[in-house]
């Protein structure tokens, strides 16, 4: 019966997420891929519903599942009063759905690959718990204290004394986890891994879509390459048993940044921006690595006004400041909680301190830390396979004056967490002992496949004919008033 | 004689074709062939897993994570059976050559190294399981055989507690050991595991705790109730409970 509800509850998310999406405007769901709306909902439902309970236990509420369920129920509710978008959101193709990706013996070599990554990660996630030391520690410990206390346990957080209140961390994954264990009634490792699962699923459909729109916009060869570098890299389906789980959902919620962003480069939409800037918020609320990679997003977005013409300047102008307000409203919250924390006497690493002094130490340590980061990245062939290589080619592959700003754009999130993951390990190599950076395998996972995408990918862009409509002039012409068209 | 022979350029690019897939084929089997006999090679294992300085040294994580000889030899195996599959049926072995052009080659060689990594990787994780666990399939492992497992002595010694102290106890700490590092951070280990029952950061420096004020201080504040004199390494008696009053 429990595991019907956690079924049920699943359904739930993926309803909110599709709820979320049908108030844009039916035209942009139109020219959406059905993979990529499905990505989009699973990322959408859970982060959403997870946001808004984070909010109600910071406001002081006792925690219980109907928030949860009240959270599903809302969605399913903005879903049934979009139901004019129903079509949109499900029946309509978008241009070149249905083209065939690959032909079936390649399909052959790739699909026994991508189906042994995507069966383990369900097997492992329904039958392993997570036995990385911190997930042990700290993280299902949160999830425990969640399930059982039903608040945010202020006391441990507000208490210097208490073993393994972690303050530098926000609370967004543990609250996502407890979900599935609120359906189930009792605590389980397998339903915590509910969240992981689904945010694998979204990232695999984010991906896939990635490729049909190269292979539609006959960048076959990229595409081609976009699967295997994505879609059969083993570590996203193999670390969410082996290795703690926080950064690899940063990994794949910074995909989903930076696959809008790319979506949005391609086409000034709303909804693209947004869904960029929100999947950014949720890597920053899951863990502290999010926030180089959402300053790094913002940046890329305000990137791409470079170049453009007047009107499109501005309507994305326009939009690049509505999401980064909305980012800056929704991460509030969690800044004002956060500051009313003590220092904890145990777990408060500054790796700043003392800079003026360590600063020579840390420079002396570049060397070493960039020999540990190249080789986490070229290899490692049983975590990435050869993704790295392709990410480095697809990169050195296709630059022109056209896309340069757009692929600097895609680059810039992933590009900034990764800065900052060596920055830390600069500082690391003086204050921790060297075992300490077998650590640096699943940080690395905030960043490599956002990192691989932007590599790889090209932002499509419909040509514009002289006099034509297309999909930018479109939406410039919606969003900006008559007088401005000479 | 000559009659039979077909000298066209096209069954001659044909023929090209068919060796560059048989010849490819021959390289999968080879190489496969060529890095289980090598990495079966202990000396030569371990120079490679230095070539990655931060990989875990310690050899449960190894068999886990490195791509194991027997592991790359069947994800090579099946790599190769599709490879023949492709050639054996004609269909297959038309549509591959039309739509992989010479151009392509380097492509689809990666995304089939992918592929067959990827396969390696799952076969690898699998087996760890069935070799630590007698062989048993993951379903058939419980979750606290594995948390056993993963975290020896501590585990046992968080269940321990918990049959000791009453639910929601609120207990001063002190560990052997407070690294932090894989299976030695037993501290907050026991914290993790051992919930509900609260462990603080916290312990006299004294005998008696009362003639110790700063710690007298903070029991009070937290309504501290147990001592425990946590020592993982000591095997006849690890967890030293006494209640304060």
């Amino acid at each position: 019966m429990g595991a019907a509800f956690v079924l049920l509850y699943a359904a739930g998310l993926v309803a909110a997420g599709y709820g979320l999406l049908a108030l844009a405007p039916a035209a942009t769901l139109h020219r959406m891929l059905r993979l990529e709306k499905f990505g989009a909902a699973l990322l959408l439902g859970q982060g959403a519903v997870a946001l808004g309970v984070l909010f109600g236990l910071f406001a002081g509420g006792t925690l219980s599942g109907t928030w949860y369920a009240g959270g599903c129920g809302l969605g399913l509710f903005l879903l049934l009063l979009g139901h004019r978008k129903w079509g949109a959101l499900w029946l309509c193709r978008a241009d070149g759905a249905s083209l065939p990706m690959f032909p079936a013996p390649v399909v052959l070599f790739l699909l026994p690959g991508f189906l042994a990554l995507a069966g383990w990660a369900v097997l492992a996630a329904a039958f392993l718990p997570t036995v990385d030391y911190d997930s042990l520690a700290t993280w299902t410990y949160r999830v425990r204290v969640l399930f059982a206390e039903r608040n945010l346990y202020v006391e441990a957080l507000r208490d210097p004394v208490r073993l393994v209140p972690m303050r530098q961390h926000p609370f967004l994954l543990p609250v996502m986890e407890v979900g599935p264990v609120f359906a189930l009634g009792r605590f389980s490792y397998a339903a915590t891994h509910l969240p992981h699962v689904m945010t694998l699923a979204g990232f695999y459909a984010l991906s896939w879509a990635a490729v049909r729109r190269l292979a539609h916009a006959g960048k076959t060869a990229r595409a081609g390459a976009l699967f295997a570098a994505l879609l059969l890299m083993p570590a996203p389906a193999v670390q969410l048993s082996q290795e703690s789980v926080r950064e690899i959902m940063i990994g794949f919620y910074g995909l989903g940044a930076v696959y809008f962003l790319a979506r949005w480069a391609e086409t000034p939409r709303w909804l693209f921006i947004l869904l960029a800037g929100f999947y950014g918020l949720v890597a920053q609320q899951i863990k502290v690595e999010g926030i180089p990679f959402v300053l790094g997003l913002a940046l890329g977005a305000a990137l791409l006004q470079v170049g453009s013409e007047a009107r499109v300047r501005r309507l994305r102008l326009l939009q690049w400041g509505a999401a980064v307000a909305l980012v800056a409203w929704l991460a509030l919250p969690w800044w004002v909680v956060l500051n009313t924390l003590p220092q904890p006497t145990v777990h408060g690493y500054d790796f700043s301190a003392d800079l003026d002094v360590t600063f020579g130490d840390r420079l002396r340590a570049v060397p070493k830390v960039m020999r540990v980061a190249l080789s986490e990245l070229f290899a490692r062939p049983e975590l990435y396979g050869l993704s790295c290589f392709a990410a480095i080619a697809g990169l050195g592959y296709g630059w022109s004056r056209r896309n340069a700003a757009a692929r600097f754009a895609l680059l810039a999130a992933p590009a900034a967490c990764l800065a900052g993951i060596l920055m830390v390990y600069l500082g690391r190599n003086e204050r921790l002992p060297a075992e300490r950076n077998v650590t640096f395998s699943r940080r690395m996972m905030c960043a490599v496949p956002a990192l691989v995408f932007a590599g790889v990918y090209i932002p499509v862009r419909a040509r514009r004919q002289p006099g034509a409509k297309n999909d930018v002039t479109d939406e410039v012409d919606r969003a900006t008033p008559a007088r401005d068209v000479p | 004689m000559n009659a039979t022979r077909d000298h066209t350029p096209s069954n001659t690019g044909h023929r090209q074709i068919q060796f560059t897939w048989a010849l490819l084929l021959a390289l999968v089997i080879a190489s496969c062939a060529v890095w289980y006999l090598l990495l079966r090679q202990p000396v030569l294992r371990e120079e490679l897993l230095a070539a990655v300085p931060h990989r875990y040294r310690i050899s449960k994580s190894m068999e886990r994570r490195l791509l194991a000889p027997r592991s790359i030899l069947l994800a090579g195996g099946a790599g190769a059976v599709t490879l023949s599959l492709c050639l054996l049926v004609p269909r297959f072995r038309k549509q591959i050559d039309e739509v992989v052009p010479p151009g392509r080659r380097l492509l689809a060689f990666f995304a089939g190294t992918q592929s067959m990594f990827a396969l390696a990787v799952v076969i690898n994780v699998q087996a760890y399981y069935l070799r630590a666990y007698d062989g048993r399939p993951v379903w058939k492992i419980g979750e606290e055989e594995i948390l056993a497992y993963d975290a020896p002595r501590v585990w046992e010694d968080a269940q321990a507690l918990k049959s000791l102290l009453a639910p929601g106890s609120r207990v001063a700490l002190r560990a052997s050991e407070n690294d932090t590092a894989r299976g030695g951070g037993q501290k907050f280990l026991l914290h993790g595991l051992a919930y509900p029952i609260a462990l603080f950061d916290a312990y006299p420096r004294t005998d008696d705790w009362t003639a110790d004020p700063a710690f007298y201080r903070v029991a009070k504040k937290y309504d501290l109730q147990y001592l425990l004199d946590y020592g993982r390494l000591d095997t006849d008696d690890p967890l030293r409970v006494e209640p304060l009053y």
